[in-house]
């Protein structure tokens, strides 16, 4: 294992592993909850307005279906997709959570919060996105 | 680890997240699992959620991935190549002293005896199968109406080591992700805690439907979660020993628990007389 230095969001591109062809496209009208996002409790098919990305290639490698791909916030942001950064996921991720990682059980918050530290987790906020699958085509290219 | 994955399964007894060997075993198809962090089914039950959430998502699960047989999750289709029950990687597994006991169990009728194995073989590894397939095994018996007392000295192992902080060694991590080696081992361990915690609380909602006192307690995942805003395992373990062990001790102290223990005997032994 390499240590790496300080992830940087001016920089740093955010990986995503998912299927060869193309990056799953998110929903903006879905149901928000960030703990609900990303416990995945729905499972295959789930509807969601967010994109679950990471700081490190190794990570967005374990949920690859084929291929990791990568992007910078600062084009994401350029097509309105936000940013929810690893250290704002931790900071709302306390307790029964705050904002949209409010969820009814601390316990399944905990444990989001542990899988957003191990995967060193971002995510893309498409709730602002009019045209989803678009996007994603422009700001997404294969790592 | 995709949280739908075998690695993430009750009946994997070899894995959990990070911890684990780089292959895991099945006790439900009885397979070897060789790639469990693509693989699913639908009997899976996810070990990172406590009980009624864990068979809730299952249920979802369910609909998405057939129960005979292992498939990938990306299509839920099976691989060949995805699982093997051939002799000579049985063989090959067997070899570690903890899978050796995890292929054993539920062979020859052979369940609670295992699990007594494991819990006296040292190492973390050893302890995520017990509880692993404790959880499955005290699900089974109390969905077919058996008594949650079915766990009670798996339950009664696993409140006494419920404070301890376990001993990872880096050869217990099957791959190490992306952050720093002690960070993954404070974090591992404090998933085993946790899992530690959640069994716990397995038996009480056992507890609970069968109108026992142990049942009376609240959620104990809910309130280590809300008392802790940290993974730090030292204070974890401080929580556990003063607040969650004197709620235990209160509903199911030591004598009552022996007291339980020999009635238990009593009845095996009149079952087999008869």
């Amino acid at each position: 294992m390499t240590v790496r230095r300080r992830w940087k969001a001016s920089k740093d591109p955010l990986y995503r592993g998912d299927a060869r062809d193309c990056v799953r496209v998110p929903n903006p009208r879905a149901d928000d909850s960030i703990v609900r996002h990303i416990m995945y409790f729905e499972g295959p098919g789930r509807e969601t307005p967010y994109l679950s990305t990471s700081e490190t290639y190794e990570s967005a490698d374990q949920f690859s279906d084929g291929a990791i791909w990568q992007t910078l916030v600062r084009v994401a942001g350029r097509e309105g997709v936000g940013h929810i950064g690893r250290a704002e996921l931790l900071t709302l991720m306390k307790g029964n959570g705050k904002g949209k990682a409010k969820w009814p059980s601390a316990f399944e918050v905990m444990q989001a919060r542990r899988y957003v530290e191990q995967w060193a987790e971002h995510l893309l906020d498409f709730r602002e996105v009019a045209d989803s699958a678009q996007v994603v085509k422009k700001i997404f290219s294969k790592s | 680890m995709k949280l739908q994955s075998c690695n993430n399964c009750w009946f994997n007894g070899l894995q959990y997240g990070v911890l684990g060997l780089s292959v895991g075993y099945c006790s439900r198809h009885r397979k070897i699992l060789n790639a469990p962090g693509e693989t699913t089914c639908g009997w899976q039950l996810r070990k990172d959620l406590t009980l009624g959430r864990a068979v809730e998502v299952a249920e979802l699960h369910q609909r998405h991935y057939a129960v005979e047989f292992v498939a990938r999750i990306v299509d839920g289709m099976p691989r060949e190549r995805d699982t093997s029950h051939n002799e000579r990687d049985i063989q090959l597994l067997g070899r570690d002293p903890v899978a050796g006991v995890v292929l054993d169990h539920g062979e020859l009728g052979a369940t609670v005896e295992s699990l007594a194995q494991l819990k006296a073989m040292p190492g973390s590894r050893a302890e995520l199968a017990m509880l692993s397939l404790a959880r499955g095994y005290v699900s089974h018996c109390v969905s077919r109406k058996g008594n949650w007392t079915s766990g009670l000295h798996l339950y009664w192992w696993s409140r006494q080591r419920l404070g301890d902080i376990p001993e990872i060694e880096v050869e217990d991590l099957h791959t190490m992700g992306a952050i720093q080696l002690s960070r993954q081992i404070d974090l591992t361990s404090w998933s085993l805690m946790m899992f530690r915690l959640t069994f716990i609380e397995d038996m009480i909602v056992h507890a609970r439907q069968q109108g026992d006192p142990l049942g009376n307690i609240s959620s104990l995942t809910e309130q280590a979660a809300l008392a802790l805003s940290t993974f730090n395992v030292h204070r974890l373990s401080v929580w556990l020993k003063t607040k969650a062990i004197p709620q235990l001790d209160a509903r199911l102290p030591r004598g009552r628990y022996m007291a339980m223990a020999r009635e238990l005997q009593s009845q095996r032994e009149r079952a087999e007389a008869r």
